[in-house]
């Protein structure tokens, strides 16, 4: 049982959406390779440990953007854990990162399932990631094999982009 | 903001959330009253296979699904609704990372697994939050050799989902 007021259980709950806001936020932003949009979500001098990188978040946001041989990518983010103490928190999200590569006119798609392993700080009233590890948990590589211009799924014309000629941008503001 | 509307804030986003889950109900178990019980009756959608009214094209989709997909399962994450100012409207993005499987004209069973996002405009109206437009954007498919089985440990599944009001979500009474 909580011994929390009633406008304390507002706020946790308010917290709780909030950082699912964030969380889904920055996916949306490597998505859709959108700068603006991932260095919002980060709080000043936060790091970032993701695989091969592992530094401050401005130097992770410059080397995520830089990716030539990433042709588009779906990190789909559920079981979002938070503990909010004030104005931290820390917190755990799972991942399922889908890609495809192209390396050399070779494609290759990757699923990837894994942990974020995160804290939170309230900068202004905003959630900010404060710092991210992931932790991986499996992987698998299989050659490309999706369909786009023919069958059932070569009729659905709107289709993902990695820039803000992305069909989401006309309804969802670029918010940071 | 007043605690009045910091608590409507939460409960409209959490009647959205609902409303995205039931949509993806009502396409799995193939339930089409359930299915435009999502959408205003003069609503709209981008769906490629189907683009126009709401209704229309959940006539269209239900004998769509039911002809091409042997079974799918979609399943959502990533929300983010953003509310508007008037309090009855609303703008949303959810991807769905799915897999179903299909047959190849040859008649070979395939998985089709698939990762789209829906981008929906929801209205509120007579105190129901329901969706003026959906469309549907695609980021990643795949055609892989069908793999699933019914012997060996998979013979323990006593109940698997149907596309009936015998499927246990109904039994269970959450579908009226």
């Amino acid at each position: 049982m909580s011994d929390k007021n009633e406008g304390q259980l507002l706020q946790e709950l308010e917290d709780k959406q909030a950082l699912r806001e964030l969380v889904t936020r920055y996916a949306r932003a490597v998505d859709r390779a959108d700068c603006e949009l991932l260095s919002g979500v980060f709080a000043q001098g936060a790091q970032v440990e993701n695989g091969a990188f592992a530094g401050p978040a401005n130097e992770f946001v410059a080397a995520c953007l830089n990716r030539p041989e990433l042709e588009r990518s779906f990190h789909s983010v559920s079981n979002e854990y938070f503990a909010v103490d004030g104005d931290g928190a820390r917190g755990e999200v799972y991942v399922i990162a889908v890609a495809t590569w192209n390396k050399g006119g070779e494609k290759t798609d990757t699923l990837v399932g894994g942990r974020y392993v995160d804290e939170y700080r309230k900068e202004g009233g905003q959630w900010k990631i404060a710092r991210r590890t992931f932790v991986h948990e499996w992987n698998m590589s299989f050659p490309t094999t999706a369909v786009w211009d023919e069958g059932l799924f070569g009729m659905i014309k709107l289709r993902g982009q990695r820039s803000k000629d992305d069909p989401m941008y006309t309804i969802l503001g670029g918010q940071a | 903001m007043s605690t009045a509307a910091r608590i409507r804030a939460l409960a409209d986003k959490q009647a959205i959330y609902d409303q995205m889950c039931r949509y993806i109900q009502a396409v799995d178990r193939c339930d089409l009253e359930l299915l435009k019980a999502t959408f205003h009756h003069d609503g709209e959608v981008i769906f490629g296979i189907f683009d126009g009214n709401a209704h229309a094209f959940c006539d269209y989709d239900i004998p769509f699904i039911k002809d091409n997909l042997i079974w799918a399962f979609h399943r959502i994450a990533n929300v983010t609704i953003e509310l508007d100012e008037d309090g009855v409207h609303a703008r949303a993005e959810s991807y769905m990372l799915g897999n179903a499987s299909a047959r190849l004209p040859d008649g070979t069973q395939i998985n089709c697994p698939d990762g789209m996002r829906y981008r929906d405009v929801w209205e509120k109206r007579d105190g129901v939050w329901r969706m003026w437009s959906r469309d549907l954007v695609m980021d990643w498919n795949a055609c892989w050799p069908y793999a699933g089985r019914t012997d060996g440990q998979f013979a323990a599944y006593r109940i698997q989902g149907t596309r009936s009001r015998e499927d246990l979500t109904y039994r269970a009474g959450l579908i009226a």
